[in-house]
C-alpha cells in the first residue's frame, strides 16, 4: 500500500515538476494554449474531355503576414499538374494532351487567416513621388480607368481641397464606395467609370472604383480577390482593394466596410482582379468548394515547441518529415487519456461498452469524418453486418469462417459508404477509411453474444453506452486546446497512469448500481 | 493526493450504498483479492469444477463423454446411441449459453427441452461450435456430454419448464445469501436471471423462498403456471446446504458461487461460478456487503 500511494504520487508531482521547469526555465509559451481556428478547403473541379488538349488553371493562395496556407495537395487525375508564379500569384495548372470523358481534379489545402488591424499615422501625408516598383499600381489598368473625367470628379467631389492626409483621404473614399455605391449581386465585372455612373454594382465594380479613385489620389492601389470562408459547401467570392501604406499593402473592404482590417474569415486567392479559374473552350469547367472549420494548436506554439529544449516535438518533427502527419502524433498522445475516460464511464458510472478501447478508436476515426458521419457510419456498420451474421446464423457455418464473411461484410458496407458519401457529395462520409475494421467485426459478433446471452435490450444497451462514450473521447481527442497542453508537455501522461492508478483500487458503487439497487439503499432496513 | 481521494471518496454517496455489494468492489476485494488468480480456472472450467470437488464427495451430474478436438467429433452419432436424455454443454460457456438439454428420444434425432428435434449432424456441429469456442470468446474450448439431471418431483411441480437451481453465495465456506433460480418459457428452460429466468430469495436458515423478483419485478406466482412461489420449502435443504459448503470447502477459492439442483436421488452441483452475479441482493432484498463483512470480510 505503502509502494502503491508512493508511486501514484510520484506520478503526479514529477509531470507538476517537469512542466513547471518547461514554463519557468526553458521559456515555454504558456500562453498560446488557446487554440487557434483553422479552415480546411478542399476545391474540386470537373471538365469534359473530347480527345483535345485541355488545360486548366486556378490561382492558389499562399502566406502572407494576415494569413497561413499551408498543406496544398492536389489530386491530378489523368493531368499533369505544375505550379508556378504569375506575377504575384501563385497559379496551379492541369494540363492533359488528350483527355477523354469526363474527369475531375482538386486541390485541397488549409488555411490560418487572421484579423489583422492596420493604423495610420493621421500625419501621414500623400507622397508626391511613389518607388518605381509602385508605378504600375498607380497608372490606368483593365477596368480601373485613373485619368478619366468623371472619376476626378469624384474625386474632387468626395474631397475638395487638395491638400489632405492619407488616413483622411482613404475614408473618404471608403466612405464614398461604401455608401453611394449600392452592392449588388451580378456576374459582370464592371468597370470603375460603369460603377460610378450606374451607382450600384458588385464587389468587383465597388473595389475597381475604390482603386482607381485610390490611384487618382496618388495612392499606390491594387485589386484582391478572395473567398469568404463559412462552413459548407457555398462559398461566396468577394474582393477587396489594396492600398500601399508605410510599406504594407493594407485592405480596404467598401462592401461589408472593412477599413484597414479584414475579418479572420477573409481568405486572400490572388492579387489583382483576373479571372481566378481559366480553362480550355467547350470543357464545360464545374468547380465546387468545400470548407471545414476546425480549432487547431497555434502555429506560433508549435514553432515555439521545435526550438525549445527538452520537447518530444524534436522527435515528432522527425516524424514529420517522414510524412507522419501532425494530427496523428497529437491524436496518438491523446489516446490514453481518451482511454482513461472510458475507465472512468465502465467502472465510476457502471455504462457498458463494446470492449474497453472500442469508444476511442471509433472516436478517432470520427475525427476524420466528423461526429455525426462517424457515428452513422459506426451504427450502418454495426447493424448491416449484425444482419448479415444473422443471416448467416441459419446456415449453420463455423465459427472461423463466419467472421470471415461478416470482416468482408464490414469492409463492403465502408467501402459502399465511401462511394456513396463521394456522390452525395458527403464527403465527411467518404473519409471513414480510418475506420477500425476488425474490432468493429468482433464488436459485431460481441453484439450478437450478448444477444444471445443476456437478451437484445442488453445489447442495444451497450450499444448506447458505447456511443455514449464514443462522444466523450471525440470531445476528448479533438479538444485543441488538449491537443496543445499534451504536445507540450506529453509528461501529462504519467499524471493519466496515476488517475488510472486511482481508479483500479477505487471501490466504490457505481453510479448506475446506485439505480440498480435502489430499493436496497433507499429502503434504509436490514434484516 | 488526499484530496482527489476525498473527491473519489465523495462519489460514494448515498450512505445506504455503503451496504451493498458492487462490480468494482465484488471484483476488487473479493474475487482478486480473495483469491489466487491461477485458481480461478478451477470455477470457469466445469470439468476441472466437477473433477475437484467429485473427489471429495460432492455429488455432480455423470460425465458421458468430453469432446476437445475436432477429430473426436466423427462418432459423435454412436458415442451417444446408448443415452435418450442428455446434456451438451460448454466446458466454460457463461450465462447458460450453449447448453443444449435433450430430453427425448425421436426417429431421427432427440428432442430439445422447447420441443425441437435435433439430428445427429445437428449436435455434431453444435459439438463443434463448443470445441471452436464459439459460446465462450475463445479460441478453443472442450465440450461436456453429461446425464441430464432428474428434478426431484416437489422442485418438478414448482419449475416444470426445466431444471431449477439454488445459488448459495460461500465466503469462508459460510453461505451467506441464496436464491433458487426458476425457468420459465420466456428463458426457454434456462435457470439464468438475464435469459428471463425467476429470482426466487431463499432463507439461508429454513430454505424457505421469502420473495421472488422476475424481469426486475417482483412476482408471487409463476408467471407460465401460476404456481406459488413464496413461501415454499426447498426439499431437503440442510443437504442442499452440506453439499454447497463441502464444495466451498474442497475448492481453494473463498468467494464462489455454487449452483446446486434437487434431483431425485438429492442436491447435485452443476458448477461453480467465481464471479457470481449481483442481482441476487435485490432478489433477496438483502445487501450483501454487510453480511460479508459479518463474516470477517473486507471493509
Amino acid at each position: 500500500m505503502g509502494f502503491y500511494r508512493g508511486l501514484v504520487a510520484l506520478l503526479f508531482l514529477l509531470p507538476v515538476g517537469i512542466m513547471g521547469y518547461k514554463v519557468i526555465s526553458l521559456g515555454y509559451p504558456a500562453s498560446e494554449f488557446i487554440p487557434a481556428v483553422r479552415y480546411s478547403v478542399s476545391l474540386t473541379m470537373e471538365v469534359d474531355g473530347d480527345g483535345e488538349a485541355v488545360a486548366l488553371s486556378i490561382a492558389v493562395p499562399s502566406s502572407d503576414v494576415r494569413q497561413f496556407v499551408g498543406e496544398h495537395h492536389y489530386s491530378s487525375g489523368s493531368f499533369v499538374v505544375d505550379v508556378s508564379s504569375e506575377g504575384e500569384n501563385r497559379v496551379a495548372t492541369w494540363k492533359a494532351d488528350t483527355l477523354w470523358g469526363r474527369q475531375s481534379v482538386g486541390m485541397t489545402f488549409v488555411a490560418e487567416p487572421s484579423r489583422r488591424r492596420y493604423s495610420i499615422p493621421e500625419g501621414l501625408r500623400v507622397l508626391a513621388k511613389q518607388p518605381s516598383f509602385l508605378q504600375p499600381y498607380l497608372v490606368a489598368s483593365e477596368g480601373i480607368q485613373v485619368e478619366d473625367p468623371l472619376v476626378e470628379a469624384a474625386l474632387r467631389q468626395i474631397f475638395p481641397s487638395g491638400e489632405a492626409g492619407v488616413p483622411q483621404v482613404l475614408r473618404a473614399i471608403h466612405e464614398f464606395v461604401r455608401t453611394r455605391i449600392e452592392t449588388v449581386a451580378q456576374p459582370e465585372s464592371l468597370d470603375a467609370v460603369t460603377t460610378l455612373k450606374l451607382g450600384q454594382a458588385s464587389s468587383t465594380g465597388k473595389t475597381r472604383l475604390f482603386t482607381a479613385l485610390a490611384r487618382s489620389a496618388h495612392l499606390p492601389a491594387r485589386p484582391a480577390r478572395g473567398l469568404v470562408l463559412r462552413e459548407g459547401a457555398r462559398q461566396q467570392f468577394r474582393d477587396w482593394a489594396e492600398v500601399y501604406v508605410g510599406g504594407h499593402w493594407i485592405p480596404f473592404d467598401p462592401v461589408e466596410g472593412w477599413f484597414a482590417e479584414l475579418p479572420s474569415n477573409y481568405l486572400k486567392l490572388a492579387s489583382g482582379d483576373a479571372a481566378l479559374f481559366r480553362y480550355s473552350d467547350g470543357a464545360n469547367f464545374q468547380y465546387a468548394y468545400h470548407v471545414t472549420r476546425e480549432l487547431t494548436p497555434k502555429r506560433e506554439l508549435l514553432e515555439a515547441l521545435r526550438s525549445a529544449r527538452l520537447n518530444a516535438l524534436n522527435l515528432s518533427g522527425a516524424l514529420e518529415r517522414m510524412h507522419i502527419p501532425m494530427d496523428l502524433i497529437q491524436l496518438l498522445l491523446l489516446f490514453p487519456l481518451g482511454a482513461l475516460f472510458i475507465t472512468v464511464f465502465r467502472n465510476v458510472v457502471g455504462i457498458h461498452t463494446f470492449g474497453t478501447f472500442l469508444p476511442v478508436l471509433i472516436a478517432a476515426a470520427c475525427e476524420q469524418t466528423g461526429l455525426l458521419w462517424g457515428t452513422f457510419g459506426f451504427l450502418t456498420i454495426i447493424s448491416g453486418s449484425g444482419l448479415v451474421r444473422h443471416g448467416l446464423d441459419r446456415l449453420g457455418l463455423l465459427h472461423s469462417p463466419k467472421m470471415s464473411i461478416v470482416f468482408t461484410a464490414v469492409i463492403a458496407l465502408m467501402m459502399a459508404m465511401m462511394v456513396f458519401g463521394v456522390r452525395w457529395g458527403i464527403f465527411e462520409l467518404a473519409r471513414m477509411t480510418l475506420f477500425p475494421v476488425a474490432i468493429l467485426t468482433v464488436t459485431t459478433e460481441r453484439f450478437a453474444l450478448i444477444q444471445s446471452e443476456q437478451g437484445f435490450w442488453e445489447a442495444a444497451k451497450t450499444l448506447i453506452g458505447t456511443l455514449v462514450v464514443v462522444v466523450a473521447c471525440y470531445g476528448v481527442l479533438t479538444s485543441a486546446f488538449l491537443r496543445s497542453l499534451f504536445v507540450a508537455f506529453p509528461e501529462l501522461l504519467l499524471m493519466v497512469v496515476a488517475l488510472d492508478l486511482c481508479l483500479g483500487k477505487w471501490v466504490g458503487v457505481r453510479l448506475m448500481e446506485l439505480f440498480r439497487f435502489r430499493r436496497l439503499i433507499w429502503q434504509g432496513q436490514e434484516p | 493526493m488526499k484530496s482527489l481521494a476525498r473527491v473519489l471518496r465523495g462519489l460514494r454517496l448515498p450512505a445506504g450504498s455503503d451496504r451493498i455489494l458492487g462490480l468494482n468492489r465484488r471484483n476488487l476485494s473479493y474475487v482478486y483479492a480473495q483469491n489466487r488468480l491461477r485458481d480461478l480456472p478451477i470455477a470457469d472450467d466445469k470439468l476441472k469444477t466437477k473433477e475437484l470437488v467429485g473427489a471429495h464427495g460432492v455429488p455432480v451430474p455423470t460425465t458421458y463423454r468430453v469432446y476437445r478436438h475436432f477429430f473426436e467429433l466423427g462418432a459423435v452419432e454412436r458415442d451417444l446411441a446408448p443415452y435418450d436424455e442428455f446434456v451438451i454443454k460448454p466446458s466454460n460457456g457463461r450465462y447458460g449459453s450453449g447448453i443444449l438439454v435433450l430430453t427425448e428420444r425421436r426417429e431421427d434425432g432427440w428432442m430439445d427441452i422447447t420441443g425441437t428435434v435435433h439430428r445427429p449432424a445437428d449436435l455434431r456441429r453444435h459439438i463443434l461450435d463448443i470445441v471452436f469456442g464459439t459460446y465462450t470468446n475463445e479460441l478453443q474450448s472442450a465440450a461436456l456430454v453429461e446425464e441430464r439431471v432428474p428434478q426431484q418431483a416437489d422442485m418438478a411441480r414448482m419449475s416444470p419448464l426445466g431444471l431449477a437451481d439454488v445459488r448459495i453465495i460461500f465466503y469462508r465456506e459460510q453461505p451467506t445469501l441464496a436464491m433458487l433460480r426458476v425457468p420459465t418459457r420466456r428463458s426457454r428452460g434456462k435457470a439464468n436471471l438475464h435469459q428471463g429466468g425467476i429470482g426466487v430469495g431463499v432463507d439461508v436458515a429454513t430454505g424457505r423462498t421469502v420473495r421472488a423478483l422476475w424481469r426486475g419485478q417482483p412476482v408471487e406466482v409463476h408467471p407460465d403456471t401460476g404456481f406459488p412461489l413464496i413461501g415454499f420449502l426447498i426439499p431437503d435443504w440442510e443437504e442442499v446446504v452440506r453439499v454447497g459448503t463441502v464444495t466451498a470447502r474442497s475448492v481453494p477459492l473463498k468467494y464462489i458461487g455454487a449452483d446446486i439442483a434437487l434431483s431425485v436421488h438429492g442436491p447435485v452441483l452443476l458448477e461453480i461460478n467465481a464471479r457470481p452475479g449481483l442481482e441476487i441482493q435485490n432478489v433477496n432484498e438483502v445487501p450483501l456487503r454487510s453480511l460479508l463483512r459479518e463474516l470477517g470480510g473486507r471493509r
